[in-house]
């Protein structure tokens, strides 16, 4: 027999209380009459049942005595052990990931683990182990097998909230090789219960004593799980941004997706997504505006973390063009008068420089072979693109008859004024795609060819007025904008927690989201790998400008905060209990309690009567 | 304390019992006998014989008739009156006390009765029957009296029976016979009021009861220890039980009641509460004891 709460054998204390007040109450004080004679026909009937009497009173005192007993020894909660058994250890994971910050009720899931955790803490038996692992995308042993409850409240208390992703493999892998060999030992997850199945672990989880604890009841919450940034693929000169969004929840959602840059408001979108769907809002910005961007949900769940993201813009990077020719003075003047254009000028036969430029335009003349890999533009001569097909020809003053209105090369340009002395005409070939045409054929186009991309012009830019129409720096801007841009299309940095913020620099001061300050040193370049939680992490590098960096959640299954009712874990599957039952437990005492002070009164006015 | 101060005795004076029988005691004194003979009232006249008081022969009859007749006069007795004062240790009660009470009761009521050229005696009643003063006449015994009142201390049980009928025996004849007491006998007052109307004797009864008796202010659990030590009582006070006490008492002042009304005793109730001036000027002249 064991008592889980001994110290409330110290209410036994009140025992001899209550026999002392018995006593008290039976001294009876004497009172000298002048005769008991009219007391004794007066009490003649009630002394016929004296000794009932008695006997009630004694009775109702050792039922008192046995009631109070009983109360206090089920304040002590005793318990009962049939054999001896050797200590158990109990490895705690608690969940601190993303999902764990939703709301419930008062606090976040992630305080009700806490408690929950002390709870279980609080009612080990004496020589019971337990150790306490905090898990999100890492496991993390804060207190190993120990037997001191203190230190486990402790590290149970100095868990953090964390907005990263969740890895419960690895934490029960700790976890595993924290039980080592001994028999017996529970791992005892208290999480939120929205967990993803583990059908595949390293290890076997048939011959563990695995329980799942969910302290999550909500499940309707939207996230953005992912933001980007990039160009207009259609060579439009803006910058789109685009966040998914997931409900993640079992209703429809509605809600409002804002942009906004610091708390300057840029744009809007109302969004309806089913249940359990994914759906996207798109914000286009002109290339000028860059810097950090932001974009909010409004009503976007329990979970805080995924209702923002940033998103850092990135100023476009210049195009640098290389021209191959014996000069071409009306495009160096064009190219030398273009802000996001460098050019530089190869004479025939010299080597192109390196790095490679983003686009090289081969002015009259091209190498022999299939275009080179990269970005090419070749004016008046083609590269070998109609192997074993009609060869380009040439013709005398052709007639532009239509041209690619659409295109990102054409538009905005309009070719009906050009006139063409003599061109070539190129004929249909894999990967190309005519853009204008003569009455004779294609007259220009574009290609795209394994790794090699490019636009072919059939005409040599002196042999027209080209220059002295509108379309001239219309289609070269278009062009080197369409080439020259960043293949990828990303226009945008954002991290996700977890992930490291690099940069050059010996030493920087790195503020995190929530304003504490961490001084970073590197051997020229600084890596901050605690992106523990969502937002803004500003770097200030010594002797440099502040950096912005922003860190999103970014992750569809912490969106998912509705906790599963069994999870599979390897070959087994485990049901997740509600690890919310802290407060019925406590109810009773209550009740003890109640009854207790009923009983007292009862005791006080049994004896007290009436007082006349 | 002086059972009565002079005040009171003048306002005494102007009193006079009130006997309904013409009892009398064996001396000639100021009241009416039945018993014809050396009064002053004229009853009868009979004829003389020998041994007759010539100083009773009528002797204008004789002129006229030639013979001797005797006057006969309605004798006046004196009145003895028997004072009976119970000096259990229950009389030695209450707030104000039962026993002085009594005792004062007893004096002024002998003070009247000596003023009323009656003889009286007065006894105690206890287990037995203690005489305090002998028959006696006249304002002079007034003073040994209230001396032996005033000595007197109630002790030990109730036995008004065995009390009175030891004192019936002593002091046989007929009379007033005042009782003041309680009561409270557990063996019961009956016996008493046989014994002392035994003997064609007047009784008058005055039962005393204290406030506390009549209206007990008691809480809580008490040992109630009786004054005569006749047994202790262990009593819870509640309401119920205080009203039971109630109406035992009113039953048992019924059952005095009745008992006296029907054998012709005159019964006054006096709770120790009524100022004793009020009881003798006022009281007992209603009731008639008193005149």
């Amino acid at each position: 027999m064991s008592l889980l709460a001994p110290g409330a054998l110290a209410l036994l204390g009140l025992l001899p209380i209550v026999v002392l007040l018995y006593f008290l109450k039976l001294r009876r004080e004497e009172v000298r009459i002048s005769s008991t004679l009219l007391w004794r026909k007066s009490l003649e009937d009630l002394l016929a049942n004296a000794p009932f009497q008695r006997l009630r009173r004694n009775l109702l005192l050792f039922l008192q005595l046995l009631i109070l007993a009983a109360i206090v020894l089920a304040v002590a909660r005793p318990s009962f052990i049939a054999e001896r058994r050797p200590a158990r250890a109990t490895i705690l994971l608690i969940d601190r990931s993303a999902s764990m910050n939703a709301r419930e009720g008062n606090g976040t899931r992630l305080e009700r683990a806490r408690e929950i955790t002390l709870d279980r803490i609080r009612v080990l038996s004496d020589g019971d182990l337990a150790a306490v692992v905090a898990f999100a995308s890492k496991p993390e042993v804060l207190a190993s097998l120990t037997a001191d409850r203190s230190e486990l409240a402790r590290a149970v208390r100095a868990i953090r909230p964390t907005s990263l992703p969740t890895d419960l493999a690895s934490a029960l892998e700790l976890a595993r090789s924290l039980a080592g060999a001994r028999e017996g030992t529970r791992i005892t997850v208290i999480g939120d219960g929205a967990y993803a199945d583990l059908d595949t672990l390293p290890f076997e989880t048939r011959t563990l004593d695995i329980e799942v604890l969910s302290v999550g009841e909500a499940t309707a919450n939207a996230g953005i799980v992912s933001i980007e940034a990039r160009r207009d693929p259609t060579g439009g000169g803006g910058t789109e941004i685009y966040a998914e969004i997931r409900n993640a929840g079992s209703a429809p959602w509605e809600g409002l997706a804002t942009l906004r840059q610091g708390e300057r408001l840029l744009d809007s979108r109302k969004v309806e997504i089913g249940a359990g769907e994914a759906g996207g809002v798109l914000f286009l910005q002109p290339e000028s505006e860059a810097g950090l961007m932001e974009v909010r949900l409004d009503a976007g769940g329990a979970l805080e973390d995924d209702d923002r993201a940033w998103i850092l813009l990135r100023e476009p990077a210049p195009v640098r063009v290389a021209i191959a020719g014996a000069g071409n003075p009306w495009l160096e003047t064009l190219l030398g008068a273009t802000r996001f254009v460098e050019a530089v000028v190869v004479p025939p036969g010299g080597a192109i420089p390196e790095p490679p430029p983003d686009v090289v335009i081969f002015d009259g003349s091209a190498p022999e072979g299939p275009p080179t890999d990269g970005a090419t533009i070749y004016l008046g001569c083609t590269p070998s693109i109609w192997t074993g097909l009609d060869r380009p020809s040439s013709v005398e003053s052709p007639v532009v008859v239509d041209w690619d209105r659409e295109g990102p090369v054409t538009r905005f340009a309009a070719f009906g004024d050009l006139r063409i002395e003599k061109s070539l005409i190129l004929p249909p070939a894999p990967g190309y795609r005519s853009i204008i045409d003569a009455g004779a054929g294609s007259i220009a186009g574009t290609f795209a060819i394994r790794g090699a991309r490019g636009a072919i012009v059939g005409f040599r830019i002196e042999d027209t007025n080209w220059p002295l129409t509108y379309s001239f720096p219309i289609f070269f801007l278009n062009a080197l904008r369409f080439l020259g841009g960043d293949p990828s299309g990303s226009a945008g940095l954002s991290l996700r927690t977890g992930e490291s913020i690099r940069f050059p620099a010996e030493t920087a001061i790195i503020v995190d989201p929530t304003g504490v300050e961490h001084e970073v040193r590197g051997a020229g370049e600084v890596v901050f790998a605690s992106t523990e939680r969502a937002g803004v992490y500003r770097a200030r590098p010594a002797g440099g400008a502040e950096m912005p960096f922003p860190v999103n959640l970014a992750d569809v299954d912490e969106t998912r905060i509705a906790p599963a009712a069994r999870i599979a874990l390897g070959k087994r599957s485990v049901e997740v209990r509600s690890g919310v039952e802290r407060e019925t437990r406590e109810i009773w005492r209550w009740l003890a309690a109640i009854a207790f002070a009923v009983l007292v009164l009862e005791w006080y006015v049994y004896n007290k009567r009436v007082s006349i | 304390m002086a059972i009565l101060d002079e005040e009171f005795l003048a306002k005494l004076e102007r009193l006079r019992l009130v006997v309904r029988r013409r009892a009398a005691g064996g001396v000639r004194g100021e009241r009416r006998s039945r018993r014809r003979g050396l009064g002053s009232e004229f009853s009868d006249y009979r004829d003389y014989a020998l041994g007759d008081d010539p100083r009773a022969i009528d002797w204008n009859i004789y002129a006229r008739l030639d013979r001797l007749f005797i006057k006969l006069f309605l004798e006046e007795e004196d009145l003895r009156v028997h004072i009976l004062i119970d000096r259990s240790a229950s009389m030695r009660f209450g707030d104000p006390d039962k026993f002085d009470y009594a005792r004062r009761l007893a004096a002024a009521l002998g003070y009247v009765a000596l003023l009323g050229g009656d003889c009286v005696a007065i006894a105690s009643l206890g287990e037995d029957a203690r005489e305090l003063v002998r028959p006696s006449r006249g304002r002079a015994c007034l003073w040994r009296m209230l001396d032996a009142l005033e000595r007197i201390e109630p002790d030990g049980g109730t036995d008004l029976a065995a009390g009175a009928r030891a004192y019936a025996y002593a002091r046989p004849g007929r009379g007033l016979a005042i009782l003041i007491s309680d009561l409270l006998d557990p063996g019961g007052f009956e016996g008493a009021l046989r014994a002392l109307l035994a003997g064609r004797r007047e009784v008058f009864l005055f039962h005393i009861l204290s406030p506390q008796e009549i209206d007990p202010r008691l809480a809580g659990d008490l040992r109630l220890i009786d004054a005569e030590a006749t047994g202790e009582v262990d009593v819870t006070i509640s309401a119920p039980l205080l009203a039971r006490y109630r109406r035992t008492l009113a039953g048992f002042r019924e059952s005095v009641r009745r008992f006296a009304l029907a054998r012709g005793i005159t019964e006054v109730f006096a709770s120790t509460r009524v100022p004793f001036d009020r009881l003798i000027l006022e009281s007992l002249r209603r009731l008639g004891v008193l005149a």
